[in-house]
């Protein structure tokens, strides 16, 4: 076996098992005492018309039910999404928002609980309105949904929406200032990596802490409804993330009917691709692109040699085209037919709102014919 | 210097390594020339892309001239072995056998075993000429010249010449102040790579790949670039071996030897220094195979620089390109850095060599 193959199942299994230590009662038993406080309705079945008094949002990370395989299979249908939809009795807030047809949201009702990427709650009583949002695809979410006036920092690497270039920076990605978090007074700061948390509580602050998607992008779309029940606009949210799914389902449905499309290559520079179990396989899944890297684990960087052998016919070159133009792959299929792809934005490497985008940008160029 | 020289030297002084003696051991090169050959022969065979190897022989052959064969496997296999193993095995050769050279060169240089083809600052230059060029957004090719590499050989000169300079006194140059002035300028550049990485784009992973060194993108234009730059490094190193021999005398001994030891040093600096900048420039910061190869050769055949310089430099060729096939292959389809390999590899056995033997003699 591959060593790297048995590095990721041990850190799969490890990870899972600690889901499963730590958080095994979470997601039923929690549930239900919290509904209970604020009288639930009697039963989950007569939930759907009026809201809940306590909104419980329940955020698992990849947490699924049953013990998974370590690997994703190979062609990694988004299997994950069905959990969402499948009602569960003893949920009500699930109940609630993923009954069929879904009903239109209410008013925001306070308190929020949110369960946070350790499994743990954090409840809010009113929205926050000064956030520090540490995470691309969150301020992208609250701008989308109109709630980009909450957001008052963020890190250095944000550039969409254009608005949010003029929001304060509190460090890069991966560190953090955090006296200048502690000075704009934020009453939220959101982080995609638990690394500051501590010290965040420790100056007084209120942290929510839900790490970036990574195993599905269906997911974007909760994500988008959870801030908007914690920032109070549901209504605002439920448009623009059922606006993501009608996009993903149109683009699914359209080829739904292609079972065996082109051979692609991604490189994210010096020959970094992304393989099984990245957001990109997956949408390489859901527009039947052959990713020639399909033995590849997450990211790495592909021998060449395999690059030459497998002979891709479509390449997508994320920052900047250094194929084309080398003479060991002048050879290749996507080459000799400037089958060569530059993306016009970042839109695909951030799981927010904008990543429908992204997929669709790709799905014209790949299949001008079929997404005009 | 004669003969004669090394005899009054041995006689004089015991501790001067002559232990090669009068009679070269012109076989012992070309038996391990032999055996690089082999090695490299093995290394082109091997892949991730699965070429059976009677395919392998027959497309090797087939490039031989006066031979023609009929081309019986599919074209893509000739552009994997010619286009991107050769050149990777070659180049991963040429900045082994660089590298540890050139490490040699400046172990007996500044007489220290822990010498390497870095002390002195040329490594975290050339890494810092590459970190701008890789976080900086410009393009990686201008008119179809790869920057990068351009970069890396610029900021490890740059280092070398400021250390060179501040080292340099009306008296002459003080080598303990040149790895000294090497180790500052290379901690500020280190520093300052650590900066740009962190306030660069969250992806970091191009930065460290090339810190890591690597031969994924070997081609054989950079061979050619890089051995126009050895070339001089090597005719020096090959004039200068007796001189090093000498040099390991206190520097006024070497004097009244009759070596103008200032511009003997001047010139080795120089040579070791284009000649690992040359090498790391296309191959990223390679560690280890500068440090031991030297060291195995003087374990073996003791320290006279007249072997010890074509020899280390035979180890090392030898030595990555073995790393480079386990780098490649080992975790199929993907690539390792080629510096892990080194380490993982070179930091065992370097210590395995000073438990047996106790002491390295200069």
């Amino acid at each position: 076996m591959r060593i790297q193959t048995w590095l990721m199942s041990v850190v799969c299994v490890s990870a899972l098992a600690a889901f499963v230590a730590c958080g095994a009662d979470t997601p039923a038993s929690s549930v239900v005492p919290a509904a209970a406080n604020v009288a639930a309705p009697a039963s989950p079945s007569a939930a759907p018309v009026t809201a809940p008094a306590l909104q419980q949002i329940e955020y698992t990370q990849a947490l699924p039910s049953q013990p998974l395989p370590a690997m994703p299979a190979i062609p990694a249908a988004p299997a994950p999404q069905k959990q969402i939809t499948a009602p569960a009795p003893q949920s009500t807030a699930r109940a609630v928002r993923t009954a069929a047809p879904r009903p239109a949201p209410a008013a925001p009702v306070f308190p929020v609980s949110v369960k946070d990427g350790n499994g743990d709650d954090v409840v809010f009583d009113s929205p926050p309105e000064r956030i520090v949002a540490f995470d691309s695809a969150a301020v992208e979410i609250l701008f989308a949904i109109g709630e980009g006036d909450r957001v008052v920092g963020t890190h250095e690497f944000v550039t969409s929406p254009p608005e949010a270039n003029e929001v304060p920076r509190v460090g890069g990605a991966f560190n953090m200032d955090i006296e200048a978090t502690v000075a704009l007074e934020p009453d939220l700061v959101f982080l995609f990596f638990d690394r500051f948390k501590e010290d965040l509580e420790r100056a007084g602050l209120r942290v929510l802490f839900i790490a970036t998607l990574s195993d599905d992008f269906n997911k974007v779309a909760d994500r988008i409804r959870l801030w908007g029940e914690i920032v109070g606009n549901p209504v605002s949210a439920e448009a623009v993330a059922s606006d993501f799914e009608e996009r993903v389902k149109t683009i699914t449905a359209t080829m739904a009917d292609y079972t065996a499309g082109p051979s692609v290559f991604q490189d994210e520079g010096a020959l970094w691709t992304p393989g099984q179990g990245t957001l990109i396989q997956q949408v390489f899944d859901v527009l039947k692109l052959e990713n020639i890297a399909f033995d590849v684990v997450g990211y790495e960087q592909i021998s060449p040699e395999l690059i030459v052998e497998r002979d891709p016919a479509v390449i997508i070159a994320s920052y900047g085209d250094s194929i084309s133009g080398d003479p060991v792959f002048k050879d290749l299929l996507a080459v000799r037919n400037r089958s060569v792809y530059v993306p016009t934005s970042d839109a695909l490497s951030i799981a927010g709102p904008r990543f429908v985008q992204g997929i669709e940008e790709l799905a014209r160029w790949v299949y001008p014919g079929l997404f005009p | 210097m004669s003969g004669r020289t090394h005899e009054f030297l041995a006689s004089r002084y015991p501790s001067i390594p002559v232990s090669v003696g009068l009679r070269y051991p012109w076989w012992r090169l070309v038996a391990a020339s032999g055996a690089v050959v082999v090695v490299a022969l093995f290394a082109v065979s091997q892949g991730s892309a699965r070429i059976p190897i009677e395919d392998v022989v027959k497309i090797l052959v087939s490039r031989l001239p006066f031979v023609s064969i009929e081309a019986d496997w599919p074209s893509t296999w000739e552009t994997i072995l010619w286009q991107l193993r050769w050149p990777r095995v070659v180049l991963a050769g040429i900045v082994g056998g660089a590298l540890a050279t050139c490490g040699a060169a400046y172990q007996g240089l500044f007489k220290n075993p822990l010498a390497d083809p870095y002390l002195i600052g040329v490594a975290s230059g050339a890494g810092l000429g590459a970190t701008i060029v890789l976080v900086s957004g410009v393009p990686l090719f201008v008119v179809g010249i790869s920057v990068l590499p351009a970069a890396a050989f610029a900021g490890g000169m740059v280092a070398v010449v400021m250390a060179y300079i501040i080292a340099r006194q009306a008296s002459g140059t003080a080598l303990t102040t040149l790895i000294l002035a090497g180790v500052a300028i290379a901690s500020l550049a280190g520093a300052v790579i650590s900066l740009l990485m962190i306030r660069s784009d969250p992806d970091i992973r191009p930065v460290l790949s090339w810190l890591l060194g690597g031969f994924i993108s070997a081609r054989w234009s950079h061979s050619a670039f890089v051995l126009a730059y050895l070339l001089p490094a090597a005719l020096t190193f090959a004039a200068y071996g007796r001189i090093l021999n000498v040099l390991q005398l206190d520097e006024d001994h070497a004097a009244q030897l009759g070596v103008n030891v200032e511009r003997a040093k001047l010139l080795l600096v120089a040579s070791a220094t284009l000649g690992t900048a040359a090498a790391v420039s296309f191959s990223g910061l390679i560690g280890f195979v500068g440090l031991v190869a030297p060291h195995v050769v003087r374990l073996a055949w003791g320290g006279d620089y007249r072997f010890l310089l074509p020899m280390s430099a035979l180890v090392g060729a030898g030595f990555l390109i073995l790393a480079d096939l386990v780098a490649r292959t080992i975790v199929t389809p993907a690539e390792l850095p080629v510096g892990i390999v080194t380490a993982f590899c070179g930091a065992p056995f370097f210590l395995y060599l000073l438990r047996n033997r106790k002491t390295i003699a200069l």
